[in-house]
C-alpha cells in the first residue's frame, strides 16, 4: 500500500465514521426530546383548574385528553388517554392518567404506541374574583389560582429505555360569564423534570414550560367541560402541543 | 364512470353539525320570564327574603328597604317578608342603659318599618343576633323578640323561631308552606336554654320535628325552609374569596362549611330532607345574592345582601344558577295560583340603579 492509498482509506475511514457519530449525537438529542414528550405533561394539552364546587361534597370527575404534536424527525406524534380525578370538597384535584403515544419511528426502533401514565395534584390557593371582577368591569368573573405537581411514567419510550418526569407549576384561570357555558382562560407556567428513571441512557434535565388555554365550563349542575390546550416547552428544538380535553363532573344527586 | 363520495367533506359538515348542536345545547339557557309578565290576580303569595339587613346607614335611606317596602305595599295582604338573620350587627340587642341600644333599636326599627301594614314580617335570627356568638347571645335573642313586637305596633310583625328555640317553625299560607329555623342554636357555644326555654331540646329532636314538617305537604304546596346559615355557598364562608378564604378553610370555623359543627348542623338537615326536599332552602349569612342547584334541597338560595356597606365577594360554583356579588339586594318569590314559582333577584349598584336581572322558574307554571 502506497503512501497516497494509505491517505485515501484514512480519509475515506474519517468520512465513514464522521457521520455515524453525527447520527449517534442527533439521535440522543432526538430521544432527549422524546423523553421530554413521552409522559403526560409533554403528551397532553394543558388543563384549568377545576371550577369550584360546594364544598359539602366531593366530586369525581372523568376526564379525557387528546394531544398532538410532531417528533424531533418531523412525525406526528399524537397521544390519547384518560383520567379519574377526585375533586375534594370542591377544590383541590387529585387525579390519575393513562393513556397512548404514538413513538417516532424514524428515531426509536420501533413503531406503534408506547404506553404512559401520570399523577396529578391541583390545589386551589386563592379563588375570588373581585379585583378582577372590577378591572373588567364584570360583576360574573371568578378567577383562581393554584399551585400543582404532578409525575408521570412511561415505561416504553423505546425497547430499553423509560422515562419519569416530575413536573411544577402555578396555574391561573379566569372565568367569566353569567349564563351557559361560561367561559374559562387559562395559564401554568412551570418547570419539568425529566430522567430515564434508572434505565441507562441520557442524563437527567429539566426545562421550563407554558400551558394555556380556553375552555367552556357549564354551570347551573350541568358539568360537562371542554378545554382548548397549548403548550410550550422550553428547550432547544422542541415544537408546540396542541389538544382538547373533555372533562365530566359527577355530582351529588 | 366511478364516483367517490366527498368523504372528507361530509365528515367536515357532521363535525360542523355536531359542533353546533354541541355548542347550542351549551348555550341553552333558561328563558327568562320578567316578572311585569305575571299577572298579578295569578299571583298567591309573595315571598321577599333578605338577609344581613342591620347594617344600614344611619344618615341614608337604605335603597334596599325602600325597595322592599315599595314592592311589598302593592299588595301587602298576599306578602310575607322574611329576614334571613343578622337583623342587628354588630352585637344583636344589648341590655337597655348599654350605649350601644339606641342604634341597635334603630337598625331593627328601619327593618320593621319596612314591613308595609298588613303584611306578614319574619325575623329569623343569625348568629349576630347571639350578642356576635357571645355568653349573652340567649338573652339578645329574647331582647330582639321583644322589641321587634313592640316595633311592630300590633302588625304582624315578629321573631320566628323565638326564645332561643331552634324551631321548627310553620308558617302556611295558601300553597306556601314556611318553615323558619334559628341554625344558630346548632352553632353557638354558650348557653342556648334556660328555664324559660320551651322548645326541643336536642338535635335529633329538631331533626325529626323538621323531617316531620317537611314530609306530611300535600303534593301541588311549596316548601320554603328558611335559616340564618346556609347549606352551600360560594362567598366567604365556604372557604372561597381572597386568601381569607384558605384561611378560613384551614381554621374550621363554626360559622363556615368546613367547621365540624356546621357539617354536624348541615347534616342534620340534609338528614330530614332527606326523604322529601323542600323546593328551596333559603339563607344569609355571606353577604352576596347566589341560586344554586343543591342536593339537600331543589334550590339553596343565599341572599344576604341586605345591607349596602357589607356586601363581599361570591364566585361561581358549579352548581351556581345565579351569583352576585359586591351588591346590595335582596329576592323575590312570586307563588302563583294553581302551579308555578317564580324567583326574582333585585341587585342595585352603588347610584341605586337596577343590576343583572335575574328570574327562573323554580316551579314550572
Amino acid at each position: 500500500m502506497t503512501k497516497r492509498h494509505g491517505l485515501l482509506i484514512a480519509i475515506l475511514g474519517i468520512a465513514s465514521f464522521a457521520p455515524g457519530n453525527a447520527k449517534a449525537q442527533a439521535s440522543q438529542e432526538a430521544l432527549e426530546i422524546l423523553r421530554l414528550y413521552a409522559t403526560p405533561i409533554g403528551a397532553l394539552p394543558a388543563i384549568s383548574l377545576p371550577m369550584p364546587a360546594g364544598r359539602n361534597h366531593s366530586n369525581l370527575i372523568a376526564r379525557i385528553q387528546t394531544g398532538y404534536r410532531k417528533g424531533p424527525s418531523g412525525t406526528s406524534l399524537p397521544a390519547t388517554a384518560a383520567g379519574l380525578d377526585l375533586q375534594y370538597r370542591g377544590g383541590s384535584v387529585f387525579g390519575v392518567t393513562a393513556g397512548y403515544q404514538k413513538r417516532d419511528c424514524k428515531i426509536v426502533e420501533s413503531c406503534g404506541w408506547h404506553p404512559m401514565f401520570g399523577a396529578r395534584a391541583q390545589v386551589n390557593i386563592i379563588t375570588g374574583g373581585s379585583t378582577l371582577a372590577k378591572l373588567l368591569r364584570d360583576n360574573s368573573t371568578t378567577s383562581t389560582f393554584g399551585a400543582e405537581v404532578g409525575a408521570g411514567y412511561a415505561p416504553h419510550l423505546t425497547d430499553s429505555t423509560r422515562v419519569c418526569s416530575l413536573d411544577m407549576g402555578l396555574p391561573f384561570s379566569i372565568a367569566k360569564r353569567r349564563e351557559q357555558p361560561r367561559l374559562v382562560a387559562y395559564i401554568t407556567p412551570g418547570i419539568v423534570w425529566d430522567t430515564n428513571c434508572g434505565s441507562s441512557g441520557i442524563p437527567p434535565d429539566h426545562s421550563y414550560f407554558t400551558g394555556l388555554g380556553f375552555g367552556f365550563q357549564q354551570i347551573a349542575g350541568r358539568s360537562l367541560d371542554v378545554y382548548f390546550g397549548f403548550q410550550k416547552v422550553y428547550r432547544v428544538h422542541t415544537g408546540y402541543e396542541i389538544g382538547v380535553s373533555v372533562t365530566y363532573v359527577k355530582l351529588p344527586k | 364512470m366511478t364516483f367517490k363520495p366527498p368523504r372528507l367533506r361530509s365528515i367536515r359538515w357532521s363535525a360542523g353539525i355536531v359542533a353546533l348542536v354541541s355548542l347550542s345545547s351549551l348555550m341553552a339557557c333558561n328563558k327568562r320570564p320578567p316578572l311585569e309578565h305575571l299577572v298579578p290576580s295569578d299571583i298567591e303569595t309573595t315571598v321577599f327574603l333578605i338577609g344581613d339587613a342591620g347594617e344600614q346607614d344611619p344618615r341614608n335611606p337604605s335603597v334596599v328597604l325602600d325597595s322592599l317596602f315599595a314592592q311589598a305595599s302593592v299588595a301587602p295582604d298576599r306578602s310575607v317578608i322574611v329576614y334571613l338573620g343578622d337583623n342587628v350587627y354588630p352585637d344583636g340587642i344589648p341590655e337597655e342603659g348599654r350605649a350601644q341600644y339606641a342604634d341597635a333599636r334603630r337598625r331593627l326599627s328601619a327593618e320593621v318599618n319596612a314591613v308595609p301594614r298588613g303584611a306578614r314580617g319574619i325575623f329569623v335570627p343569625g348568629n349576630h343576633d347571639w350578642a356576635g356568638e357571645t355568653a349573652f347571645g340567649l338573652y339578645s335573642i329574647r331582647l330582639q323578640g321583644r322589641m321587634i313586637t313592640n316595633l311592630a305596633k300590633g302588625n304582624n310583625v315578629q321573631m320566628l323561631p323565638e326564645n332561643g328555640c331552634p324551631g321548627p317553625v310553620v308558617v302556611d299560607a295558601g300553597r306556601l308552606r314556611l318553615i323558619a329555623l334559628d341554625t344558630q342554636w346548632w352553632l353557638h357555644d354558650f348557653i342556648v336554654r334556660d328555664s324559660l326555654s320551651n322548645c326541643i331540646n336536642t338535635i335529633g329532636e329538631v331533626t325529626g320535628a323538621l323531617r316531620q314538617d317537611v314530609e306530611q305537604v300535600a303534593d301541588g304546596r311549596i316548601v320554603v325552609v328558611a335559616g340564618h346559615h346556609p347549606l352551600m355557598t360560594g362567598g366567604q364562608h365556604g372557604g372561597y374569596c381572597g386568601l381569607s378564604g384558605f384561611f378560613r378553610r384551614l381554621s374550621s370555623l363554626s360559622q363556615d362549611i368546613l367547621g365540624g359543627q356546621n357539617r354536624t348542623m348541615r347534616d342534620s338537615l340534609a338528614s330530614a330532607f332527606k326523604k322529601k326536599k323542600p323546593l328551596v332552602y333559603a339563607s344569609g349569612h355571606d353577604h352576596n345574592l347566589q341560586l344554586m342547584r343543591g342536593p339537600e334541597a331543589q334550590y339553596l338560595l343565599v341572599s344576604g345582601a341586605g345591607s349596602s356597606d357589607k356586601t363581599e365577594c361570591a364566585v361561581y360554583l358549579r352548581e351556581s344558577y345565579y351569583t352576585s356579588q359586591h351588591r346590595a339586594g335582596f329576592m323575590r318569590l312570586d307563588i302563583m295560583k294553581g302551579k308555578g314559582a317564580l324567583l326574582t333577584s333585585f341587585e342595585f349598584l352603588g347610584s341605586g340603579a337596577r343590576g343583572y336581572p335575574f328570574s327562573r322558574w323554580l316551579e314550572l307554571r
